[in-house]
C-alpha cells in the first residue's frame, strides 16, 4: 500500500508538470488518440443512434401525430414561400449580373466529416471531427448540419479537428438578423443561445431568422443559425439582446460539413 | 503483470465507450460520466488501487479529448477520490445505496462547480440536472458493482 501511495504522489507530480506545458505540445498525441477513436465512433453512431431513436420514438409516440399534422401544414406554407423566393432569387441574380456583383455562394466548398468524439462535460460543448489540416481545415471555419450553423473549428490537428459548438459559452459568432438587418454577436451558454450588442434603433421581430454576417475570419455570410424567440434586454441598456432557438439537436448529429470558402 | 495489463485494457475500453459511444444516450443533454462513477464505485467497495487506476488513466484520456487544460480532469478526479477515501469513508465505512447516491451527488457538485468556474459559465439548473442524472447512473452502476466486486472485508470473511 505504501509503495502504491508513492506511485500515486509521483504520478500526480508528473500530471501537474504536464499541465504546465502549452496545449500545442499534446497536438500529435491528441491526433493519434482521435484517429484511434474513429472506428469505434462510427460503429457507435451506427448502433447507438438506432437504439436511442427507438426509445425517443417510444416516448414521443403521443405527440408524433400532432407533430406530423403541424409539419404537413408547415410544409405547405414553405412550398408557397419557396415559389415566391425562387422568383425573387431569379430577379436578384439578374440584377446582380447587371450591377457586376460576383456571387461568392457558388464558391462554398463543403467538407463532409464524421463526429468521432464529444466533450464529456455538458459545460464544455465541443465535438471532435475526423478531418484536419490534411483536409484543408482552418481555425474559424464554419461547421454546419442541414445548412444550419453548428459551430466553428477551434483547433486543427493533422487528421482531426476540434469544433466549438455554438452552444459553448466561449463561442462568439458575428450574426445578422435577416429582416431587420441588425448585426450582433451570437453567444452560447448553459442558458441557451443569445444575440448580444444589437443596436437600439433596430426594430427586432420575433421569429425572424438569424444568419451569419460573414464579418471577420473564415465564416461566409448567410448561414442560418436559428430564429429569434424573445427580446431579453432591459430598459436603459445601450444594446438589445435576444434569445435564439436552433432547430438542430446537437446530440443526435452523426456527421457535419465544414464550410471552406 | 498480466492482471494490470487486463485492467488497463478494460479502462481503455471504458474510455472509448465514454467518448465515442455513451454520448449518444444523453438524457436532458447530460452525458453520464462513467469514468468518475466507476472510480467512485470502486473506492466505495474499498478498492482504492483499482479506483485510482480508473481515475488516473480515464482522467488522462479525457484530458486528451477535452478542450480544457491538460491534466485538469485527472487532478479533479483524484482530488474527489481522495476526499471520499480519506474523509467520507471514515464516517460511512460501508455505505448503503442511499449514502452512495449522496456521495455521487456531492462528487458531481464539486466537479461541476470547478468546471463552471474554469469555463466562466454558470447555471444552477444545468448543475442540478447533471447531479441528478449522474447520481442515478452512479446508483445503478454501484448496484451492479456491489454484486460483481467484493470488498476487501468480504474477501477476508470468505
Amino acid at each position: 500500500m505504501r509503495k502504491f501511495f508513492i506511485i500515486v504522489i509521483v504520478t500526480i507530480g508528473i500530471v501537474i508538470g504536464l499541465s504546465l506545458l502549452p496545449s500545442s505540445y499534446f497536438s500529435p498525441v491528441r491526433n493519434v488518440f482521435f484517429q484511434a477513436l474513429k472506428p469505434f465512433a462510427i460503429f457507435g453512431n451506427f448502433t447507438a443512434n438506432k437504439v436511442s431513436l427507438f426509445f425517443t420514438n417510444l416516448t414521443h409516440l403521443a405527440s408524433l401525430s400532432k407533430e406530423n399534422e403541424k409539419l404537413i401544414k408547415e410544409n405547405l406554407e414553405l412550398q408557397s414561400k419557396l415559389a415566391v423566393l425562387k422568383e425573387a432569387q431569379n430577379e436578384s441574380e439578374i440584377l446582380k449580373k447587371e450591377l457586376g456583383f460576383i456571387s461568392n455562394k457558388g464558391n462554398l466548398n463543403l467538407v463532409p466529416s464524421n463526429i468521432i468524439g464529444r466533450s464529456i462535460s455538458g459545460f464544455l460543448r465541443t465535438i471532435i471531427i475526423d478531418r484536419g489540416k490534411t483536409g484543408g481545415l482552418k481555425v474559424g471555419q464554419a461547421v454546419i448540419s442541414q445548412g444550419i450553423l453548428v459551430g466553428t473549428i477551434k483547433q486543427t490537428y493533422e487528421n482531426t479537428a476540434e469544433v466549438n459548438l455554438i452552444y459553448n459559452y466561449n463561442s462568439l459568432v458575428p450574426v445578422m438578423l435577416s429582416d431587420s438587418r441588425g448585426t450582433g454577436l451570437l453567444r452560447g451558454g448553459l442558458e441557451g443561445l443569445t444575440v448580444e450588442d444589437i443596436p437600439l434603433n433596430i426594430p427586432i421581430k420575433i421569429d425572424e431568422q438569424v444568419v451569419t454576417s460573414g464579418l471577420g475570419g473564415e465564416m461566409p455570410a448567410g448561414i442560418l443559425v436559428g430564429q429569434i424567440t424573445e427580446v431579453i434586454s432591459k430598459e436603459g441598456e445601450i444594446f438589445q439582446k435576444v434569445t435564439v432557438s436552433s432547430p438542430i439537436e446537437i446530440y443526435y448529429l452523426e456527421f457535419v460539413f465544414v464550410v471552406k470558402q | 503483470m498480466i492482471k494490470y495489463i487486463v485492467k488497463i485494457l478494460a479502462i481503455l475500453m471504458l474510455v472509448i465507450l465514454q467518448i465515442a459511444i455513451i454520448s449518444k444516450i444523453a438524457i436532458w443533454g447530460i452525458i453520464p460520466n462513467l469514468i468518475l462513477i466507476l472510480s467512485i464505485c470502486l473506492i466505495l467497495r474499498d478498492r482504492f488501487e483499482d479506483g485510482f487506476l480508473v481515475a488516473l488513466l480515464g482522467g488522462l484520456m479525457m484530458d486528451l479529448s477535452s478542450s480544457l487544460h491538460f491534466g485538469l480532469f485527472t487532478l479533479i478526479f483524484l482530488a474527489i477520490l481522495a476526499v471520499i477515501y480519506f474523509y467520507l469513508l471514515k464516517f460511512f465505512p460501508a455505505p448503503n445505496w442511499l449514502t452512495s447516491l449522496l456521495i455521487f451527488g456531492g462528487s458531481f457538485l464539486l466537479l461541476d462547480l470547478i468546471i463552471s468556474l474554469l469555463v466562466g459559465d454558470w447555471s444552477w439548473q444545468e448543475i442540478l440536472k447533471d447531479i441528478i442524472i449522474n447520481s442515478l447512473w452512479g446508483g445503478i452502476i454501484y448496484l451492479i458493482v456491489q454484486r460483481i466486486v467484493q470488498s476487501k472485508e468480504e474477501i477476508k470473511l470468505t
